[in-house]
């Protein structure tokens, strides 16, 4: 096993180069200039202060010296320094990346909840009303842009209904002090109660937002998992013997069937993360989605290499967890085979 | 096979309305400049913001009203439509051929050819997608084209994927064995024995696919990278309309085209789900579009 | 399952119940920003909202009225001992949040810290050509402080606003690192924390010395607490407002002007911005190296229209690309709307039948684009719109390859050589439609470099006003209201020209 986990481990390395170079060459080639766009559309800057920003932060630098330096930084653990921020990369990350994973997790969590037993009922009766619903329901989230569900969240539930908070993270005034990042995890290790359900309280509206494209999933998922499951040898065996249909559903059918959903939610989680731009403009979310746009728009070169490594390192993680899982939980996987 | 098929979709009520909701869309589409009552690029400021006929002070004359340059609102989402629709298709389109050629080679090659094909298909997906795309529509500029270019980029890695292991399912089956054994050339074994049995699958991603590009070029619009004018997306009619959207005057900007996206994707997901369950019950791992 | 569901439930059930809003004995106000600070330190941004941000913890040597008068903050009085030196008396009593008094150091260090290299983490200050001519500061006595310009620089009170001055004493104890991220100042508040991406938050310093005599109140602020909350989204930034989670929205766009109006609780303040738009024209390329073809242009456009039908009457036209509120604004009479006479001066210029001209511009002027290049198609010429990603677009622009650019540039300190030197300037980084004139350059070099008559500096630059309109680089528009939504419970604010929003004499009433 930890033989594989090795060469797993030594398969990513070309994949992070690649990506690390993709994306150094597609900023290479986009039109737009950082420290332009750093003085803003307003005020005199002379053309000595231009040359000057560009040689303080390597822009002057030849493609493949820049390239060697981001590669020799990331052995370092230096990221580089943003331009726009003037402060390290890996700090920036740092702060932001909690809250993103925070959102994720979370809305993962909600997939999973409303999801999994939509998808049994589903698959349980088939071609009834309640597999139409189920259906029709679970589909509805997906078929919509993520903004508008959430404008629409937000008129419902904050400017009319009043009862959750328009945007943000958390209140100020609970008395949380940032310690992991994780707000719900620092609230708990405070034994904060009212912050702990602040966070809770501005965490319902984006997660929903955000896990509406993952329940769809899921639930279609767990429906056509389960369907196939049930028509296996061993559980019509087990119904056969006379138990009884809930029981064989939970007992035989549901574990095997969750085995696909539970690495596809692993893998899904990571396309989670990197899709949460637009979750997090609209719900002031501090979180990565919103640093990285930020930085493209400004062409903050250092910031979006340090953003797009931490996408990829965390992709090629979440992938190497969905393998291991399911080798760990279906013994008849057989171990470097891996899935695909 | 093919019957038992047909015959499953047919019973599958949603899948069916799913079918019929795409088809008027498509028609809708296909006939947008004959129908539409107004010039869709073009307003009267002096009429701005009127409601729909329906609302009060509203009037038949702009049916769903108009938007903040006075264009109607109706004709635009006619004629957003077009745009909408045939960017799904044409990225769609695109993906599948792509994935499916580059998923066959793979598979069935095998050693180095099938390593770079799947090495660079993960580079890709570990690459978020937005940046991917903001980079290459800022790359190439803004324009149709390059607006499929930056949402086909990353996404026939999914078929391909797939595809890929089907065909390695497939390999070691006895009539491409027996294609073999009796001198087949590899081109033919890949087209006529391995292609065939590839196809329902790559279809049903496909359609699958057409909602989420229908709403990815939406999200794109929303970072101010949408479709150019005076052409307008549905995306970009609801991005551009959402100030409006808790405004007594405008609130139908966004709300409109916002259901057209929505009952088009739906339609677009039920009947994908329909062909899925239809065409084969074990293709279960699509993947979330991001 | 079922416990599942019950968990759930409850869940669901202890959110609905806000557990805050005990704490309202504490007067605090919020205000909904579009964009988070990018640093705390005063000296190493170029960032509109950040300054906006920052002016609540820290003072400058003078600030602006929001009328636009420079007058006395830090400094209660200065004056021009030679060509290239000012004095500057600088007030006493003045303490610094830990209670350090402020001293004539302060002043040396922090001018020493934008205009020298390096000074800041090893970089240079991006607020150096800000104060460009300002070589050096010299501490005459602790109350008594004198700048040297490298030329007369008669301006220079216009731009020193835009210069926060900072702690020398704890800058050097804690380094610049730190001091960005828990700064201290002078300003009627104090930092307390700032979650990134999220909020700033700040409470009143009780030892403040007032601010500035001319801009009354003075004494400590009456707010107890401010929070800057950043909210990018336009529609979350309104719902925020609507919902009472903030006190003050920035950037209400003018079509939502009524329904907010309509709010009992709410009401919109608007004040003529700084940045001045207009229609820039590529001279170096026919058919816009020819004037007639730009004078044309000018007189095809109903600015009026366009200002009463789209931006509901919240912009000023304007004749050049000067503010009416700056004080070198010569009245000129706009070009007006006259399309005969465009397609006179096109017919006259060899275009009787036009031309096809694209015009480039971003997302948010995409509509006025529109409405631009319908009125252009009225007099024959065949306009296009393009709207692209602004990083990309800066990038043509600079490298001259566009034809046509609407757009806007700031001009916070409403002094000409701001706005003139980087739009029209010989290659200059603003300078978009290459626009060169050795007789605007003079002027310019006159009024900045050589006098400081105030009375020569004005006539210069109503000639270069003259200069600029008759050569028409650009299609000149209009300067835009800027409207903030505003909760009724806010009393002693008004918004400002230059965008910042200082609470310092703000209340909140019940």
């Amino acid at each position: 096993m930890s033989g594989y986990i090795l060469r797993r481990l030594g398969q990513a390395i070309p994949v992070l180069l690649g990506v690390t170079f993709v994306v150094f060459l597609l900023m290479y080639l986009t039109p737009g200039d950082p420290v332009e766009l750093f003085m803003g559309q307003a005020g005199i800057v002379s053309q000595e202060e231009i040359e000057r920003v560009r040689r303080e932060f390597g822009l002057d630098r030849p493609f493949l010296e820049q390239y060697g330096r981001f590669l020799g930084g990331i052995v370092r653990g230096d990221l580089g320094q943003s331009i726009i921020y003037r402060r390290p990369v890996a700090v920036l990350i740092g702060e932001r990346l909690p809250a993103t994973v925070e959102l994720t997790l979370f809305s993962s969590l909600i997939a999973l909840l409303v999801a999994i037993p939509a998808g049994v009922v589903a698959a349980v009766r088939r071609n009834t009303w309640l597999d139409g619903v189920g259906t029709t329901v679970s589909l509805l989230g997906v078929s919509l842009p993520g903004f508008w569900l959430g404008l629409i969240l937000i008129l419902v539930f904050s400017v009319t209904l009043k009862v959750l908070p328009v945007a943000g993270r958390a209140a100020y005034g609970t008395g949380l002090e940032r310690q992991t990042g994780f707000l719900l995890l620092d609230a708990m290790l405070q034994g904060n109660g009212p912050a702990f359900v602040d966070v809770l309280r501005h965490l319902v509206m984006p997660a929903f937002a955000l896990s509406a494209g993952m329940m769809a999933m899921t639930m279609r998922l767990t429906r056509s998992s389960l369907l196939e499951t049930i028509h296996q040898d061993y559980v019509r065996t087990a119904r056969a013997k006379g138990m009884h249909q809930r029981r064989v559903v939970i007992r035989h059918a549901l574990r095997n069937a969750l085995l696909p959903v539970v690495t596809a939610i692993a893998l899904n989680v990571g396309a989670l993360l990197g899709g949460n731009m637009v979750v997090e403009t609209v719900f002031s979310w501090p979180g990565l989605g919103r640093l990285v746009v930020e930085a493209v728009e400004s062409r903050d070169y250092p910031l979006i290499r340090g953003c797009v490594l931490v996408y990829a390192v965390t992709y090629v993680f979440l992938n190497l967890i969905a393998d291991l899982s399911y080798t760990v939980l279906d013994p008849r996987v057989a171990v470097g085979g891996g899935r695909k | 096979m093919r019957g038992r098929a047909w015959r499953a979709f047919r019973r599958n009520r949603l899948a069916l309305a799913g079918a019929g909701l795409v088809a008027a869309f498509s028609l809708l589409a296909l006939l947008a400049p004959w129908i539409v009552p107004h010039d869709p690029t073009r307003g009267d400021l002096s009429l701005r913001l009127r409601p729909p006929a329906l609302a009060a002070g509203g009037e038949w004359r702009h049916v769903l009203g108009t938007d903040n340059m006075g264009r109607d609102l109706l004709s635009r989402i006619i004629d957003g439509s077009r745009v909408s629709i045939s960017l799904g298709l044409v990225v769609v389109v695109l993906c599948t051929v792509v994935g499916v050629a580059l998923g066959l080679v793979s598979g069935y090659a095998g050693g180095w050819v099938d390593t770079a094909i799947q090495r660079a298909v993960d580079v890709l997906l570990a690459f978020p997608y937005l940046i991917l795309a903001i980079a290459l529509m800022a790359l190439f500029g803004p324009g149709f084209t390059n607006m499929v270019i930056a949402l086909a980029f990353k996404e026939w890695t999914t078929t391909c994927r797939i595809v890929r292991s089907e065909t390695l399912a497939l390999k070691g089956a006895a009539f491409v064995e027996a294609a073999r054994a009796s001198g087949a050339r590899p081109a033919r074994i890949l087209f006529r024995h391995l292609l065939p049995n590839v196809v329902p699958s790559a279809i049903v991603v496909a359609t699958l696919r057409v909602g989420w590009v229908v709403l990815m070029e939406a999200a794109l619009s929303f970072l101010g990278l949408g479709i150019q004018p005076p052409q307008a997306s549905w995306g970009t009619i609801i991005a551009d309309g959402r100030q409006y959207l808790y405004s007594a005057r405008g609130w139908w900007i966004s709300t409109f085209p916002g259901i057209a996206i929505f009952l088009f994707v739906l339609g677009m997901n039920l009947f994908g789900e329909g062909l899925r369950d239809a065409l084969d019950p074990r293709l279960a791992e699509v993947p979330l579009p991001e | 399952m079922k416990r599942t569901t019950v968990v759930w439930l409850t869940m669901v059930a202890a959110l609905a119940v806000s557990p805050l809003g005990s704490s309202q004995t504490v007067k605090t106000l919020v205000v909904g920003i579009e964009a988070d600070a990018m640093t705390m330190d005063p000296g190493n941004f170029r960032h509109r909202e950040t300054e906006t941000i920052l002016r609540n913890m820290f003072d400058g040597l003078v600030t602006r009225t929001p009328d636009g008068r420079i007058v006395p903050e830090l400094a209660v009085s200065w004056e021009r001992v030679s060509e290239t030196e000012w004095v500057f008396y600088l007030r006493d009593g003045v303490t610094w949040h830990d209670g350090t008094p402020f001293t004539a150091e302060d002043v040396v260090f922090t001018v020493e810290r934008t205009v020298k290299e390096g000074r800041i983490g090893g970089l240079t200050s991006p607020r150096k050509s800000l104060l460009d001519p300002v070589t050096d500061a010299v501490a005459v006595d602790p109350l008594t402080v004198k700048l040297i310009t490298s030329v007369p620089f008669a301006a220079l009170p216009s731009f020193l606003p835009h210069t926060l001055i900072v702690p020398k004493h704890h800058v050097e104890a804690v380094g610049d690192a730190r001091f960005a991220e828990q700064p201290i100042g002078t300003g009627p508040f104090r930092f307390v924390r700032w979650d990134r991406g999220q909020q700033v938050v700040m409470e009143r310093y009780d030892g403040y010395y007032g601010g500035s005599p001319d801009i009354p109140p003075v004494g400590p602020a009456p707010l107890d607490r401010v929070i800057f909350r950043v909210l990018p989204e336009t529609a979350t930034r309104i719902a925020a407002l609507r919902a009472g989670e903030v006190h003050i929205a920035t950037r209400i766009p003018v079509d939502l002007i009524p329904e907010i109006d309509a709010d009992p609780n709410l009401a919109v303040l608007s004040v003529r911005g700084t940045r001045s738009a207009f229609l820039e024209m590529n001279v170096n390329r026919p058919p816009f190296d020819d004037v007639r073809v730009r004078r044309a242009v000018n007189y095809a456009i109903d600015v009026d229209r366009i200002i009463g039908f789209v931006l509901d009457g919240l912009a000023t036209p304007i004749p050049t690309i000067m503010s009416p509120d700056s004080p070198f604004y010569a009245p000129l009479t706009p070009y007006g709307y006259d399309p005969e006479k465009a397609r006179a001066l096109l017919a006259a210029a060899g275009y009787a039948d036009g031309f096809s001209v694209t015009i480039d511009t971003q997302a948010h002027f995409r509509d006025v684009a529109l409405v631009i290049a319908e009125m252009l198609r009225e007099v024959g010429i065949d306009a296009k719109v393009q709207v692209w990603e602004w990083g990309v677009l800066q990038a043509e622009l600079l490298a001259g390859r566009r034809m046509m650019h609407l757009g806007d540039w700031g001009n916070s300190t409403l002094e000409p050589n701001d706005i003139m030197i980087p739009k029209l300037v010989t290659g200059e980084r603003g300078n978009f439609s290459g626009y060169s004139s050795r007789v605007l350059e003079g002027l310019i070099d006159l009024a900045e470099r050589v006098t400081v008559d105030p009375e020569v500096r004005r006539v210069a630059y109503h000639i270069a006003q003259q200069v600029i309109y008759d050569d028409a680089p650009m299609a000149f528009l209009w300067v835009a209201q800027e409207s903030y939504g505003v909760s009724r419970r806010v009393v002693g604010w008004r918004p400002s020209p230059d965008s910042r929003i200082n609470l310092h004499d703000v209340d909140l009433i019940p």
